[in-house]
């Protein structure tokens, strides 16, 4: 295996998926996707993470008939700029946008839980200057500290260890999708799809991989990996409230590790949501990596500090508007759905613009 | 002029092989010439014998006077006065025919004498041997089972003792030499067959694109061949002790030894070496693993204690059971400061006195601590100017600062700790994470010759990992580290010595 500093290796890319994945939308997680697909919906994440397999599937697909081509070499290949342009503006400012919407839900959490009083933009501000600080990283690098941060984020896998003794099996159903008013529809899926968006970061990392990176191998793992975290999340959750009571609780997640008592320290979600900054950030961090790189190919410069600012600053004056926790949700699932139905689409436009490619050649 | 050569048999001179002048000096001005460079050195001793038909000129400070007398001053007393004698006198191996002035120049300034006969024909001998201190205990890294030996500031005797330990001709050594003026010898040291000669030549590379008139010292020395200058964070591990140095050369790495310091540097060097010390390895591995699972968590509490002390009573009193809490608003009852504030002049105070007491004499640096731990520690407390619990706390972080093997990481993350504190002072928890978050993006994207810095933990090599952080029996843990890109990964019985980190 290549040591060098350039490498990305194939855990870095393991750990990155999980950190990609799981986001905030963990916090509501067990509460929406029982209401969603009411009772034992945890069989539903594992149907939903088998849509993601087939998604990166596709992405394997672009890489293999692409030959590693990027996803704008392959449309700048074949597209005209007057088509390319309005793409890649829609790459940009969608991407940016989910990743200042996460920020903000994140923000929004923290200031409901422990500081009511600090003020919004102070507490995004610091948030954004430590995105800007990452993004000044070149990529490989940004993913070696994404790996090393995975470090920090699985303290929170391991405190739900003390969450086992308040499990209770009573608790559970053996009835099956039951007990929801939703109904269950294509949105109803594509909105539980949005906790497993981040992967679609594959797409994008082409260029930077090699054979010994093994990235598809490492997002198929990560995928599952995900899977069993949000499995293991919601059954949890289902044992420790009860399906009727985990309805009633905006964060179910976060709220189970109030619970946690130890002699020098209690509350310990005030701990927790502090960790989970770091799955916030790095999603946030690549997400506007992603806008960076779509900007790149109209402005064809490369700037490490003031287009990062630029995108950030465009993302978080577009999300202005929302600031209260329904505005929020409703702009994220609606995000959600645009890039859960994007990043189906665009394998499927790629792989026609390969065999169009190789048409022409022939 | 920067010059890399073999070891060659005088090894105490920059290594290289003496380049001659395009044109030779002429005989009649061999002696004026060297001379006159050395003008105004009031050091610099010529002797003349023999009516001043020979004449030596040297540096007492350099040489050793029983070589002196035995090799050069008795013979030529003892000899005719007779040209033909002399010449045949300095026809004996021991004398070297030199023939410009600068390389006369060069040999005196390396403890050779020069012997100038007729003042046309210069000859010169090794003499070099100034007096150093003897080999002493290491003050810096003491260890309580195994070897007490520890560098000094001769490169000959720090070469004998790690030599000594490795009695193979596999072990090789490199001179390079640094500074414009020093002319510090760098000796390279590696285990031929180990060693990844492109991270050799890195350091190489590195040692011949410094430019500076004068290395001091080793310390000085490796923060110019850094990756990272701009880092607070120690990039090279330095040590004062042959048995780090011989354990780290069988791992495949690189030590450097410089002339005049008794501190060897290690390449290629990660985070987790400096958490390492010989008497993790001189104990059982039960003792040894504990011992290192207590360094890192008191690597956890140096850096975060205080913040997180901070942290919680700024911001989340909600923390602190009931029972505690109690005891803790009592402490805090008469302290008009804010947390932050109050750490912030305890850090600070802790701070003075460990300086303090590192500069001042070691009796004198007593009276430091009776200041320190009464006065300042009882008294603050009585007026009401912090609270108990926090000297507590800032105690447990200082103290656990100083379990660090390695004074260097030990300094850097103190002051790392300040950040840490700050932040939280104004955004608790949140503002804790982040400096935590800014900390370890900062180690995980660091490198050391181009290899990872925080490796095995990035790139994770889960089983390095292991052995670094804990001290798996021996046997266990025959394979090398990936970090030192070793072509020979688990022959450890090639050399027979003892561990394998």
């Amino acid at each position: 295996m290549n040591n060098g500093l350039g490498a990305i290796h194939p855990i870095q890319l393991f750990f990155l998926t999980y950190m990609m994945q799981t986001s905030v939308a963990i916090f509501i997680l067990p509460r929406s996707i029982s209401e969603a697909f009411g009772t034992n919906s945890w069989i539903m994440l594992i149907v939903l993470s088998g849509i993601v397999m087939v998604n990166i599937f596709l992405f394997q697909l672009v890489y293999k008939k692409g030959d590693g081509m990027s996803v704008f070499e392959i449309m700048n290949v074949t597209l005209p700029r007057m088509i390319t342009f309005p793409i890649y503006i829609v790459f940009a400012v969608s991407w940016s946008i989910s990743a200042s919407l996460i920020l903000k839900e994140y923000i929004y959490i923290i200031q409901l839980v422990a500081f009511p009083t600090t003020s919004f933009i102070y507490l995004l501000s610091v948030l954004i200057i430590v995105v800007l600080f990452f993004m000044q990283y070149p990529i490989y690098k940004m993913i070696r500290a994404a790996g090393v941060l995975f470090g920090l984020a699985s303290v929170t896998i391991i405190l739900t260890v003390f969450i086992w003794p308040d499990f209770s099996i009573d608790r559970l159903t053996p009835f099956i999708f039951k007990g929801t008013n939703v109904s269950f529809d294509w949105l109803t899926i594509i909105d539980q799809y949005r906790p497993f968006l981040g992967f679609e970061l594959c797409l994008f990392l082409f260029p930077y991989v090699t054979k010994d990176s093994h990235l598809f191998r490492s997002f198929y793992l990560g995928n599952a990996f995900t899977t069993f975290i949000y499995v293991y999340t919601v059954v949890l959750c289902l044992g420790f409230y009860s399906f009727d009571q985990l309805q009633h609780i905006i964060y179910p997640t976060l709220h189970f590790f109030s619970f946690i008592e130890f002699p020098f320290l209690i509350r310990i979600e005030n701990l927790v949501y502090s960790i989970f900054l770091v799955k916030a950030l790095v999603t946030a961090v690549f997400y506007y990596w992603i806008s960076k790189q779509a900007i790149q190919q109209i402005i064809k410069r490369e700037s490490k500090f003031w287009l990062p600012l630029c995108i950030i600053a465009f993302s978080v004056f577009i999300t202005y508007p929302f600031t209260t926790k329904q505005e929020l949700e409703l702009s994220l699932r609606f995000a959600g759905r645009f890039h859960s139905v994007l990043i189906f689409i665009l394998p499927l436009l790629l792989l026609l613009l390969l065999y169009i490619q190789k048409k022409v050649r022939k | 002029m920067k010059r890399t050569n073999r070891i060659s048999r005088y090894f105490h001179v920059p290594i290289k092989k003496l380049e001659r002048s395009s044109m030779e000096d002429t005989n009649d001005s061999l002696l004026l010439n060297t001379i006159n460079t050395f003008s105004d050195c009031d050091d610099l001793t010529r002797y003349s014998l023999k009516n001043k038909q020979l004449q030596f000129l040297y540096f007492k400070s350099l040489i050793d006077k029983k070589t002196y007398e035995q090799e050069v001053l008795y013979p030529f007393e003892a000899l005719k006065d007779d040209n033909k004698t002399v010449s045949a006198y300095l026809e004996n191996e021991q004398f070297e025919n030199v023939r410009t002035s600068e390389d006369i120049t060069e040999r005196i300034l390396n403890g050779y004498i020069a012997i100038f006969l007729n003042q046309s024909e210069a000859y010169v001998i090794n003499a070099f041997g100034p007096k150093t201190r003897s080999i002493e205990e290491s003050e810096t890294e003491t260890t309580i089972v195994g070897s007490h030996e520890s560098f000094i500031e001769s490169l000959a005797m720090n070469l004998s003792l790690v030599r000594r330990r490795v009695r193979s001709p596999k072990l090789k050594v490199v001179y390079v030499s640094v500074g414009e003026i020093s002319r510090n010898t760098v000796a390279l040291l590696y285990i031929e067959g180990l060693v990844d000669m492109e991270l050799l030549d890195q350091v190489k590379q590195k040692i011949n694109d410094v430019e500076v008139d004068i290395a001091v010292d080793t310390p000085v020395f490796v923060q110019m061949i850094d990756d990272f200058p701009y880092s607070f964070m120690p990039q090279y591990i330095t040590t004062e002790r042959p048995d780090v140095v011989v354990s780290n050369l069988a791992n495949g790495k690189i030590a450097g030894i410089m002339d005049n310091s008794p501190t060897a540097f290690l390449a290629p060097t990660n985070f987790f070496d400096f958490f390492h010390s010989p008497d993790d390895r001189n104990q059982r591995w039960a003792v040894g693993s504990a011992t290192r699972v207590l360094r890192m968590l008191a690597f956890f509490i140096t850096l975060t204690f205080t913040a997180f002390y901070v942290a919680v009573t700024t911001f989340h009193y909600e923390m602190i059971p009931e029972a505690l809490l109690m005891s803790l608003a009592e402490s805090r009852n008469n302290v008009p400061f804010s947390p932050l504030f109050e750490a912030l002049i305890m850090e600070v105070t802790i701070e003075l006195l460990r300086e303090a007491g590192a500069r001042l004499p070691t009796k004198i640096g007593q009276t430091i601590g009776i200041v320190g731990g009464i006065v300042i520690g009882q008294s603050a407390v009585q007026a009401g100017l912090v609270s108990n619990t926090l000297i507590i706390v800032v105690a447990i972080s200082a103290i656990a600062s100083f379990v660090m093997p390695s004074y260097m990481i030990s300094a850097a993350l103190r002051i790392a700790r300040f950040g840490l504190i700050l932040l939280s002072g104004l955004l608790g928890n949140y503002g804790l994470l982040i400096g935590i978050i800014l900390l370890l993006a900062h180690l995980s994207t660091l490198s050391n010759l181009s290899t990872p810095y925080f490796n095995p933990a990035s790139p994770f090599h889960p089983k390095e990992l292991i052995n670094a952080v804990l001290r798996v029996p021996y046997g266990k843990n025959s394979r090398r580290p990936t970090q030192t890109r070793t072509q020979n990964k688990e022959d450890v019985k090639s050399l027979g010595t003892g561990e394998y980190e």
